[in-house]
């Protein structure tokens, strides 16, 4: 009965490092293969001021505070099918002007702040927070 | 003997259940790269703040002093950012220029991260010649210029100012061939410009990045 006992004791301390190995690898497999928050929307917006700065286009339209302009560049890199909103800041976070188009869902869009730091050689700190939904 | 075997084994288990409680109480490691499209904006952060701190030192001081005003710049600037947004944790810029050029390297970590950002403007004369303009009546001064920003043909270039003998010209046109080539048109007035004087013009690129060309006339 001693002997027996004392088996029984080492297989249920086997059968818990199975389980215990188990529940650790379904864990782990979980871990990476949870669904997450779509990227996708984020990084076409960072994408896109990335490329309008980039040729200078995004700074004229901002510091010459022409909500047309930036409408009309933001048209141009974000494919259709987008909804987008616009808005930049000052330094301050005081809101300079807003652009927002085709349809805008606040409910189901990524955003990606974007930082100008000046024009012409003069110091001016701007965001612009740029907001997709849809696609 | 059985007793023995017995208390190996329970002490084989014993070690298992160790060692199994020491692997899953390791620190997890997380790999979360940044996303591209965040990763490329804050690189193009970085090269504009660069290419603007350059500006800024080419319109403020002599070639000489670039470095420590692009740096004034760039501190200045990193201190008025929202931190929240983006936290430099150090940077390092340097700057320099000579006639027609201008460059910046700098290098900056953000969330861990080494960015290394060029930013510069060449420009040189490639060609220049003074006629009589008979439907003007006047001297013109034709050059044709080459420039480049950041390595590359640039695309656009203002000529802020043309001095000859210290006194300001003015520009009849300037005319973009692409891939870099640019011909401006300079107006020098009814009496024809003094031998071996020295044309001088300041050129920015469309970032503002200014420098300065000559030509003897």
């Amino acid at each position: 009965m001693n002997r027996w006992g004392q088996a029984r004791t080492i297989d249920a301390l086997l059968a818990l490092i199975v389980i215990v190995l188990g529940l650790s690898m379904v864990f782990r497999v979980y871990e990476f293969v949870k669904p997450r928050d779509s990227p996708a929307l984020g990084d076409t917006a960072y994408t896109a001021l990335a490329s309008l700065d980039s040729r200078g286009y995004l700074a004229k339209a901002v510091y010459g505070e022409d909500p047309r302009l930036l409408e009309a560049l933001l048209n141009s890199v974000i494919p259709a099918g987008y909804g987008y909103n616009c808005t930049v800041y000052g330094e301050d976070w005081n809101k300079l002007f807003s652009v927002e188009v085709r349809g805008y869902d606040p409910y189901k869009a990524s955003s990606a702040v974007y930082i100008l730091f000046g024009y012409n050689g003069t110091l001016s700190v701007r965001y612009v927070v740029l907001s997709i939904s849809g696609g | 003997m059985r007793r023995r075997g017995q208390f190996y084994t329970a002490g084989a288990v014993a070690l298992v259940i160790l060692l199994l409680i020491h692997i899953l109480t390791l620190p997890r490691v997380e790999y979360r790269p940044m996303e591209p499209g965040r990763a490329r904006a804050l690189r193009q952060m970085l090269e504009s703040l660069t290419a603007n701190a350059l500006a800024y030192a080419t319109r403020s001081s002599e070639s000489s002093q670039y470095t420590s005003r692009a740096s004034h710049f760039v501190s200045e600037a990193l201190d008025r950012v929202d931190y929240r947004i983006l936290r430099v944790e150090s940077y390092r810029v340097e700057a320099g220029g000579g006639p027609g050029r201008a460059w910046a390297r700098a290098e900056y970590v953000v969330e861990g991260n080494l960015y290394k950002v060029e930013a510069s403007f060449a420009m040189s004369i490639t060609g220049f010649r003074v006629y009589f303009s008979n439907y003007t009546l006047e001297y013109l001064a034709d050059i044709r210029l080459y420039a480049e920003v950041d390595g590359r043909p640039c695309r656009e270039v203002y000529v802020e100012e043309t001095m000859l003998l210290d006194e300001s010209l003015s520009v009849k046109s300037l005319t973009n061939l692409d891939n870099g080539t640019f011909i401006v048109v300079i107006g020098l007035g009814p009496m024809p410009p003094p031998e071996g004087s020295k044309l001088t013009l300041l050129v920015s690129d469309w970032r503002g990045v200014r420098v300065e060309v000559g030509v003897e006339v």
